[in-house]
């Protein structure tokens, strides 16, 4: 017996390929997404019902399609010139009178061609044109399906604020003429290069707030997994992916009891396996590694529970990132390491330049790393040097844990 | 669609050059005209005269004023506009970098409202 529950279960597995197909043909992510709307309300009403039809996609797409056209006729001006025809006559837009049954031939039903909607829906939505937050709003609204709402508060934004930015966004779409289209083979590399630089912000952004992060990291592992299928031969996409199973098999053991704990005092046990084993198994099929292949392999010998990791391999691979990356993050990241590799002192003298540095100096990396070194040196200013870093944040738990490493310095001496 | 190509002058480029068509040579611009104009995607375009030449006017209570030089102080120095007619944003963009002074201004691409023509 199908419940709304199945048909809401059957919906969310099609929602993002029916809401691609249909910007497509629409040239209009709004009109979609209405369409699509309206298709999920008749399918809740159909299907328990009539019963789950053989092909839900199809169903969906078809019904949201015939939506769509009525709306449209009744909205005289979309007519006029400039609007995508709907019209058009090509093969893979024929008009939903022809497709009244399941038959592959009909409107929407071509499986390769859903598949490579949903890609061109993604790169749409992260378009090097729009702004790094209207990229990661139009992602997390369209691709992954939350509502204006609850993009609002995953980002902590408020809900207004929020749907005004979609709107413009949406407008640039279509009135700048961002298609819904897959772009030639040499423009597609920067476009997926700009797909990963979102979905990783999204996964920042959860992963800064331990606490309430739980829901955008998994979106994020959720886009970084279709866009690994998508582009299965991508080496940088695989990478993607892994890094961020990598970074989020630690989050059960990074807060606990309200508070951040740092890796080297991590309940390894409490790490995700599963994750770890399922990043491993990926790295192994993508052996050429980019900026994300880098930071992949890194994380990689972070990893394992029942080992130290090996800090000079470590070092090495963040002197490689730096060639691809030259950010000064990338720097602060190699002096930790070698602190660990070659000893503290060493590890300031790779830093002490980047103290200076006005990309990166009075950062809370920066800094915490410094504050870190000092302190396993034995120097006295270590204590200082946390508060510093504590000054320099402005989230809420990072600053305490910062504090409460000031407070240990201090209590020891140094 | 239609697309302008605002494009300007950087004023805080280290070697401004003093003629600003001699980013390069100045056959460059004519070179990137006539690809436009062979590529069929060429609508429209002018050279502008430089900022000084600049005259504001603005009507306020009734009143017009006239002043000279531009609105605000840092407004970019405006060398010219191209109209082109192209399938995306994306080969507007193309289009875009591929202008002769891009490498030390910059170009905007501004979508034109479609149906708003005026035409003599």
């Amino acid at each position: 017996m199908t419940t709304v529950g199945d048909a809401a279960r059957v919906w969310t597995e099609h929602r993002a390929h029916v809401v691609a197909t249909l910007a497509r043909r629409l040239g209009d992510l709004q009109m979609a997404e209405d369409a699509v709307q309206e298709a999920y309300l008749a399918a809740a009403r159909c299907w328990p019902v009539d019963g789950l039809p053989d092909r839900p996609g199809a169903w969906l797409t078809t019904t949201a399609w015939r939506r769509a056209l009525d709306d449209a006729r009744k909205r005289a001006r979309l007519l006029s010139a400039g609007q995508p025809a709907l019209e058009a006559t090509t093969s893979r837009d024929r008009t939903p009178g022809d497709a009244t049954t399941d038959s592959g031939a009909a409107v929407g039903l071509d499986p390769v061609a859903a598949a490579d909607d949903v890609l061109a829906l993604v790169l749409a939505c992260c378009h090097p044109a729009l702004s790094p937050e209207a990229q990661v709003a139009l992602t997390l609204r369209h691709v992954v399906g939350l509502a204006d709402r609850e993009v609002a508060a995953r980002l902590l934004v408020a809900a207004p604020t929020m749907t005004k930015r979609l709107v413009r966004a949406r407008a640039k779409i279509k009135q700048g003429g961002i298609r819904f289209e897959v772009p030639t083979t040499d423009r597609l590399p920067g476009r997926v290069h700009e797909v990963r630089a979102v979905i990783h912000l999204i996964f920042t952004q959860g992963y800064t707030d331990p606490e309430h992060g739980g829901p955008l990291c998994q979106e994020a592992i959720w886009l970084a997994r279709q866009l690994h299928r998508m582009l299965p031969a991508d080496n940088e996409c695989t990478a993607l992916l892994s890094l961020l199973l990598l970074q989020h098999a630690r989050c059960p053991a990074r807060w606990v009891a309200g508070k951040v704990i740092p890796y080297d005092q991590q309940d390894r046990a409490r790490w995700s396996s599963p994750a770890i084993l399922e990043a491993r198994r990926l790295l192994a099929e993508s052996p050429v590694p980019g900026p994300y292949g880098l930071q992949a392999a890194i994380a990689l010998l972070r990893s394992d529970p029942d080992r130290e990791p090996a800090w000079p391999m470590i070092a090495d691979l963040y002197a490689a990132l730096g060639r691809w990356d030259d950010s000064p993050v990338v720097h602060v990241n190699r002096a930790v390491a070698v602190g660990h590799a070659d000893g503290p002192h060493a590890g300031l003298a790779v830093l002490a330049p980047l103290l200076t540095d006005p990309r990166v100096a009075g950062t809370p990396a920066l800094l915490a790393a410094h504050a870190d070194l000092l302190e396993r040196a034995g120097e006295p200013e270590a204590g200082q040097a946390w508060e510093r870093a504590a000054r320099a944040t402005s989230n809420p738990a990072e600053r305490a844990h910062l504090r409460h490493r000031a407070l240990l310095a201090r209590q020891t001496g140094t | 669609m239609k697309y302008l190509l605002l494009i300007a002058n950087d004023p805080d480029a280290w070697d401004p050059p003093a003629n600003p068509y001699d980013d390069g040579v100045i056959e460059d611009w004519a070179l990137y005209t006539a690809a436009l104009r062979s590529a069929g995607v060429l609508v429209g375009g002018h050279a502008l005269h430089g900022r000084d030449t600049t005259t504001t006017v603005q009507v306020r209570e009734g009143k017009r004023l006239v002043s000279d030089g531009a609105y605000a102080e840092t407004t970019e120095d405006l060398l010219g506009y191209y109209l082109i007619d192209v399938p995306s944003l994306d080969d507007a963009l193309d289009w875009a970098a591929r202008v002769p002074n891009v490498r030390t201004g910059s170009v905007e691409v501004r979508p034109v409202t479609p149906g708003s023509e005026a035409v003599p």
